[in-house]
């Protein structure tokens, strides 16, 4: 309030009050409330027949108040603000997928190596121990693809990515997932650079082209109609498998065959359990086509309608 | 579109204010009186109501410098929102019997039990 006086202590602890209390609102509603509190404030101080101290007790108990009002409603947040807020859950539970599916394959790789160690000869050779390795790997991969896929729609109805738009939502999708394997890669750091079959330069080569190319497939098969999408985008994820594993064998082994020689194919047996990583990328791809594709269904189905039981029609 | 809004006793006394004379409008120093609620409490719910639909407000149209004061915000129910307000009033256990003498007039004459609702 200004009044062209110096500020009485009251005055001075009734605007900071008033101050706090109207900072507490929405900005929207802040201009409005100030106006208004302002104007209940006059009428308080030129109350007739009051005493000065009665007045000024009055309006400091009415700031007072405000100030430490309870139960003021925010408003609803920005739209950008409302994605940050449902944003995480998805994408944390997108995340986890690879790190659950990671160790599973590494308790396969655990009992493989067991079996190994208890059943074969010790001076079995390298290439039956590989073997035995692709023997375990590959049904399990095949088990966990499959079971990623029933998760992949399961997870889609129950925790969707807040995107409306189809683009962003596989490119959220294999962002999630792409974090997890590096929150996995991560974790495995301190057990040993090969857990998962690669070297670390070879492992982010064989991730980044996985999920640079898949992402292009996915945007690509969007602008395919109909069923096609799937054809495209799920031979898009295998393409995106295929050469980011290509590729990073031939960073791994400069002096090798060049990556699109056939003769790399056979190499994918020599690097002892690198399986892992393919079999996981490989679980991630079906995990995310089916999730995509069981999100673009909920997306399409109909909103719950806002009033289940509308109030009857006089005939 | 109107909403529904929890009721609880503050709520009921500021809804039985307005119910006193629905057509009055009202300010925000008058229904803290009438309610017997401090501006902490009142605001709040003040603003609830507007926001679903129950209550309505509008500045009081003066000119300041010749009113020698600031306008003031007044308050009035809906029509949609009198209906929801006499349907909250009626539908609260009585807890206690209605008064047998005149509710004790506040600041426009309208007491909290002036609906004969008790809290």
């Amino acid at each position: 309030m200004v009044t062209g006086r110096l500020p009485t202590p009251v005055q001075m602890v009734v605007d900071s009050a008033l101050h706090l209390a109207v900072r507490r609102w929405p900005p929207s509603l802040r201009d409005e409330l100030s106006r208004e509190w302002a104007a209940e404030l006059h009428m308080i101080a030129h109350e007739p027949r009051v005493i000065a101290a009665v007045r000024s007790w009055r309006s400091l108990a009415f700031t007072v108040s405000l100030a430490c009002a309870r139960g003021i409603e925010k408003e609803e947040p920005a739209e950008g603000r409302s994605l940050m807020r449902t944003m995480p859950r998805p994408m944390i539970g997108l995340a986890l997928v690879p790190v659950v599916m990671g160790v599973l394959l590494a308790i396969v790789l655990i009992a493989a190596t067991i079996l190994q160690e208890t059943y074969l000869d010790p001076v079995v050779s390298f290439s039956m121990e590989a073997f035995i390795l692709q023997d375990m790997g590959s049904p399990a991969a095949v088990i966990a693809a499959v079971a990623l896929g029933l998760l992949g729609r399961r997870r889609a109805r129950r925790n969707p990515l807040p995107f409306p738009n189809p683009i962003a939502r596989a490119v959220a999708t294999v962002a999630g997932l792409l974090a997890g394997v590096l929150v996995l890669i991560g974790l495995t750091a301190p057990v040993g650079s090969d857990l998962l079959g690669y070297a670390y330069p070879m492992e982010l080569v064989y991730l980044l082209t996985w999920a640079a190319l898949f992402s292009m497939s996915l945007v690509v098969a969007h602008q395919v109609p109909g069923r096609l999408t799937w054809l495209v985008a799920g031979a898009g994820g295998l393409a995106a498998w295929y050469v980011g594993q290509t590729l990073a064998i031939a960073v791994a082994s400069p002096h090798g065959p060049p990556p699109w020689s056939p003769a790399v194919a056979p190499l994918y047996m020599t690097f002892g359990n690198s399986w892992l990583m393919p079999s996981l990328l490989l679980g991630l791809t079906v995990f995310a086509l089916t999730y995509l594709r069981a999100s673009r269904v909920e997306a399409s189905k109909p909103s719950p309608d806002p009033d289940p039981d509308p109030d009857p029609v006089a005939a | 579109m109107v909403e529904d809004i929890r009721i609880t006793v503050p709520v009921a006394k500021v809804l039985a204010a307005f119910l006193a004379d629905p057509t009055e409008h009202r300010y925000g120093l008058e229904l803290m009186a009438e309610a017997e609620l401090a501006s902490g409490t009142l605001y709040p719910i003040l603003n609830r109501l507007q926001k679903a639909g129950w209550v309505e407000a509008h500045w009081e149209d003066i000119d300041p410098v010749k009113a020698g004061r600031p306008a003031r915000r007044y308050y009035q129910l809906t029509a949609e929102g009198v209906i929801r307000a006499q349907a909250a009033i009626a539908s609260l256990p009585r807890v206690a019997p209605a008064p047998t003498k005149p509710a004790r007039p506040a600041l426009g004459g309208a007491g909290m039990n002036a609906t004969g609702v008790a809290w």
